[in-house]
């Protein structure tokens, strides 16, 4: 389980900090090289701005509050497209607004990451309470067919650890990558350590050779990410035209061609699908002999790992499952850890948004279990107590 | 005469619009004048929303950048600041800047950051076949306008000057050869620089409002063209239904990426994050795995604090905390709650579900948790703000024990600060748990005060320890 | 001819402005509203129909034996 551990003498270098989610998330992203924030205020997401408003200028970055987050996110691709490692913050209304950029982003594969706080909804919902209800809204916000990357952290350290993968994901991958947290895990404070600055590996894009001048935006042919065309930063030597709209290997828009839509969206889906070994990420405890398997992630995992805990001190025999990446969602690994469990109890903050996909990915196995839906709707936070009581029924 | 033709991306040739479109020819008049100015293509940034005008920088050899309808101003934003050396031009629609965009307009305006923004206001929503926009004038016929607009036309150009805009001017397509100069001299702008050009579109708007060709309608804009230096001497009457072309503002101010830059010459070194790192602080060992805290009282009092400086001091002793906090909308004077979850394994659930202290700073915080504390546990009772009555007895006889101290008063009486009353109640607090060193907690006072507070509250903080400390001996005695 | 006119049939959709607005009046329209270059010798240069021209289709050149620094 990825809490802090009980405190030795830290290493050389590393620092032993109590920090809130927030705050961590905006070191994670200081530690990541970002140079580029553009925020606007939303609670619970408001510390990431602030911080930063203050963090990104003391490392000669740009930082600046727009007029709103449609906004933001336009200038997060923009200073992307510019070469910048660019991020913005939110939470659910604000979110609803990034995601018409957040498509212009995955269309025309320009590295950002979004962190999104969740909050009660919809609309302005329950600003100041938690929720899990933007786990669609992270896989489909922007309207279209395209893959999703997502990660959820469940402790500080994780704030900051994949706030720092989400920039290198996006730098390797060409595209936006979300942190989806929430209100409880955003405010909460723990211990983390936080790594030495050259302890931290960074991944950037792959640009073009210099003086290439075959060079095609939108190439990824012998590429070396596979499916990941090298990307010119603009104004450093190689003059393209870069849209929202369908388009070649030139980027020239070619909105009537079946067929340049077809590999276009083909290869969009793949450059995801199949470096998904490198980009999922999960952890799978005591699922050898469990015959339940309980799936929970972000926050919630907290209180369902305390459940389990005490189910299986009982004797009973569950399995614990949490997705980090929930998309792509670790399918795989899913259907590894419930090789012999014949139920599934998915612990959510929502009206069973993952549940849903934990039906698919059983469903297109041919793998007939039960799925239990044990949903909160009313932000509150679920109490280990009321988890390990539907462990019991279904045990 | 002749501008650099190589500029021109003519494999996209011939151009979407349609038949005497201005479109085209304001494209000309920006190549024109990049042209004349020596502008290095590399160095140039050419960006559009969506629409007929949108396409322009298709047709451009410049670093071409078409964007999402409205938020061109946006992204244009993020790349003059993170490439400021680099120039940055935008052409947009009527539609696409005014409506739409309006907001991100008037901010860039605002802020007069280094931008040449070119509407290219043909009044209609050409690319989706005809639709009333923003600047259509009053009655026109349009696809969604059948009974005629019932609006009268946005000022662009009085919306960009009110907002800030450095450098604003207007002309037409008609009037071809003035564009390069004036968009030479809103590029030169240091700042927010908007001109607006009229556009005919024959398709959308001319055919549905009875011009017969293209060339009526540049006649239209010829005629009705006045210049600003005549407009001055003419009643408002007089400028009913005329465009008035030329320089209508040329007012320099600071530029936005240069008080950025001149910001960041001014900032110290980073911060550097506190190092908790434990150090020798001998105590007793924890009496449980998991040890709960909860400080209850109102907004003000500073319980969030008292519970970070808990956690740290915890951190310090090489142990694991959590803190969460909840309070109501409120500021201040409404209920606050902080917790701690101190463990020297992992935490998991990390609230408090029943407190083995509580630590009641108001009636309202004691009436509403003093119920919940483990049995066994301990409720300290902030006695200047809370009497807890007929629940002392159901107190102790849940097994808990209660302890009273007057810390409001102290704190303001004694101390002579108010403020200094969580600190009072940390001391209490860790004199009453063996498992909490005093200097840990007490280091991690004063690396969450600064100097000036020190002495007070290191005062505070060394009384309530004391009295903890004689209260707990009491109570083990008792 | 101290100027050379050329049209790109290619690109010029037949909008007319060029045979409009000509203070020489160098061109005529065809039938089907394309520019004619009739009377290239009254041709002064002032470029209108080239920078008027919505499709980059006209070009208006100093011929080299003539030019005049215009």
């Amino acid at each position: 389980m990825r809490t802090a551990k009980k405190g030795k003498k830290a290493k050389k270098g590393k620092k032993i900090c109590f920090l809130q989610g927030n705050e961590a998330c905006a070191e994670g992203a200081i530690a990541a090289g970002a140079n580029f924030f553009a925020g606007y205020p939303i609670t619970p997401a408001t510390e990431i701005a602030e911080v930063l408003s203050r963090r990104i200028p003391q490392q000669k970055g740009c930082f600046i509050q727009m007029e709103d987050e449609l906004a933001c996110m336009g200038a997060v691709v923009g200073a992307s497209l510019a070469g910048a490692r660019a991020m913005t913050a939110t939470s659910g209304p604000g979110f609803t607004l990034l995601q018409e950029n957040i498509g212009y982003a995955m269309i025309s594969e320009i590295p950002c990451v979004i962190v999104a706080v969740q909050r009660g909804g919809p609309s302005t919902g329950l600003p100041t309470l938690s929720s899990q209800s933007d786990v669609m809204q992270s896989r489909w916000g922007t309207h279209g067919d395209h893959p999703s990357i997502v990660y959820c952290p469940n402790s500080v350290s994780e704030s900051f650890h994949l706030t720092v993968r989400c920039f290198n994901m996006a730098e390797k991958y060409r595209t936006p990558v979300t942190l989806l947290t929430d209100a409880i895990m955003g405010h909460m404070r723990e211990r983390v350590e936080i790594p030495e600055p050259g302890d931290i590996e960074l991944y950037r894009r792959v640009q073009p050779r210099p003086g290439q001048g075959d060079y095609r935006p939108y190439d990824a042919a012998g590429a070396p990410v596979k499916g990941v065309p090298p990307m010119a930063n603009i104004g450093d030597g190689y003059r393209h035209y870069i849209s929202g709209c369908v388009h070649d290997e030139t980027g020239s828009p070619k909105m009537s061609s079946h067929a340049v839509a077809r590999r276009l969206a083909g290869r969009l889906r793949d450059k995801i699908s199949r470096n998904r070994d490198d980009i999922v990420m999960s952890e799978s405890l005591h699922a050898e002999d469990a015959d339940t398997l309980l799936i929970a992630y972000g926050s919630v995992a907290r209180p369902a790992y305390e459940a389990v805990l005490r189910a299986r001190r009982a004797g009973k025999h569950v399995g614990f499952f949490r997705p980090i990446s929930l998309w792509p969602s670790p399918d795989k690994e899913i259907l590894a850890a419930a090789e012999k469990v014949k139920t599934v109890v998915v612990v959510e903050m929502n009206c069973g948004q993952y549940a849903g996909e934990v039906c698919r990915i059983f469903g297109e196995a041919g793998r007939a279990v039960r799925v239990v839906k044990l949903n909160e709707i009313g932000s509150e936070f679920i109490h280990p107590d009321r988890i390990h009581s539907v462990i019991q029924e279904v045990c | 005469m002749a501008f650099d033709k190589s500029l021109l991306r003519t494999a996209e040739f011939p151009t979407i619009w349609c038949p005497g479109c201005g479109h085209g020819i304001i494209t000309q008049a920006a190549i024109r004048a990049c042209n004349d100015m020596g502008l290095a293509r590399d160095d140039v940034y050419a960006v559009s929303g969506i629409g007929c005008s949108a396409r322009t920088p298709a047709y451009i050899d410049f670093n071409s950048i078409q964007t999402t309808h409205g938020r061109a101003i946006a992204f244009a934003t993020g790349m003059k600041m993170f490439r400021p050396e680099k120039h940055v031009f935008l052409l947009l629609g009527d539609g696409d800047c005014a409506s739409i965009g309006g907001n991100h307009l008037i901010h860039a305006c605002r802020r007069n950051i280094d931008l040449t923004v070119l509407v290219l206001n043909n009044f209609i929503y050409g690319m989706t076949g005809g639709q009333v926009s923003p600047t259509t004038p009053h009655n026109s016929r349009t696809t969604t306008t059948m009974y005629g607009n019932l609006d009268e036309p946005l000022d662009i150009c009085g919306i960009a000057m009110a907002a800030g805009a450095t450098f604003v001017a207007r002309s037409t397509a008609y009037h071809a050869q003035q564009l390069p100069g004036l968009i030479e001299q809103g590029f030169r702008n240091r700042g927010m620089s908007l001109i607006e050009i009229l556009s005919p579109c024959p398709t959308g708007f001319g055919n549905r409002n009875n011009y017969r060709t293209p060339a009526d309608m540049y006649d239209e804009l010829r005629d009705n063209a006045v210049p600003v230096e005549k407009a001055k001497n003419m009643s408002e009457k007089e400028l009913e239904g005329r465009i008035v072309t030329g320089v209508l503002k040329n007012a320099g101010r600071e530029e936005y990426v240069d008080r950025y830059s001149a910001m960041l010459k001014n900032i110290g070194a980073p911060d550097e994050l506190s190092d908790l790192a434990s150090g020798n602080y001998p105590a007793e060992p924890m009496r449980s795995e998991r040890f709960e805290c909860r400080l209850s009282g109102s907004g003000g009092q500073g319980l969030i604090l008292a519970g970070i400086i808990f956690s740290e001091a915890m951190i310090r002793q090489g142990k694991n905390a959590v803190h969460t906090q909840s309070y109501g909308p409120e500021a201040r004077g409404g209920a606050s709650r902080s917790e701690v979850v101190v463990s020297a394994e992992r935490i998991d659930f990390p609230e408090v579900s029943a407190p083995d202290i509580l630590l009641a700073m108001t009636q309202d915080a004691f009436d509403r948790f003093s119920a919940g504390v483990r049995k066994g546990g301990a409720i300290l009772i902030d006695s200047t703000l809370v009497n807890p009555g007929p629940a002392a007895a159901r107190i102790s006889s849940d097994g808990a024990r209660c302890f009273e101290y007057p810390i409001s008063d102290y704190a303001k009486n004694t101390l002579g600060d108010i403020r200094t009353a969580n600190i009072v109640a940390l001391g209490l607090l860790s004199g009453l748990n063996g498992f909490i060193s005093r200097d840990a907690m007490l280091d991690s006072v004063l690396s969450r005060l600064p100097a000036r507070a020190h002495d007070l509250n290191k005062t505070g903080f060394e009384h309530g320890f004391n009295e903890g400390r004689a209260m707990l001996a009491a109570d083990k005695g008792g | 001819m101290p100027y050379s006119l050329s049209i790109d049939r290619r690109w010029c959709k037949k909008c007319g402005l060029c045979v409009r607005y000509c203070p020489k009046n160098v061109y005529d329209a065809d039938p089907l509203g394309a520019p004619v270059i009739a009377r290239a010798q009254d041709c002064v240069g002032c470029i209108q129909c080239e920078a008027r021209c919505p499709d980059f289709a006209l070009t208006v050149e100093n011929t080299p034996e003539k030019h005049d620094g215009a």
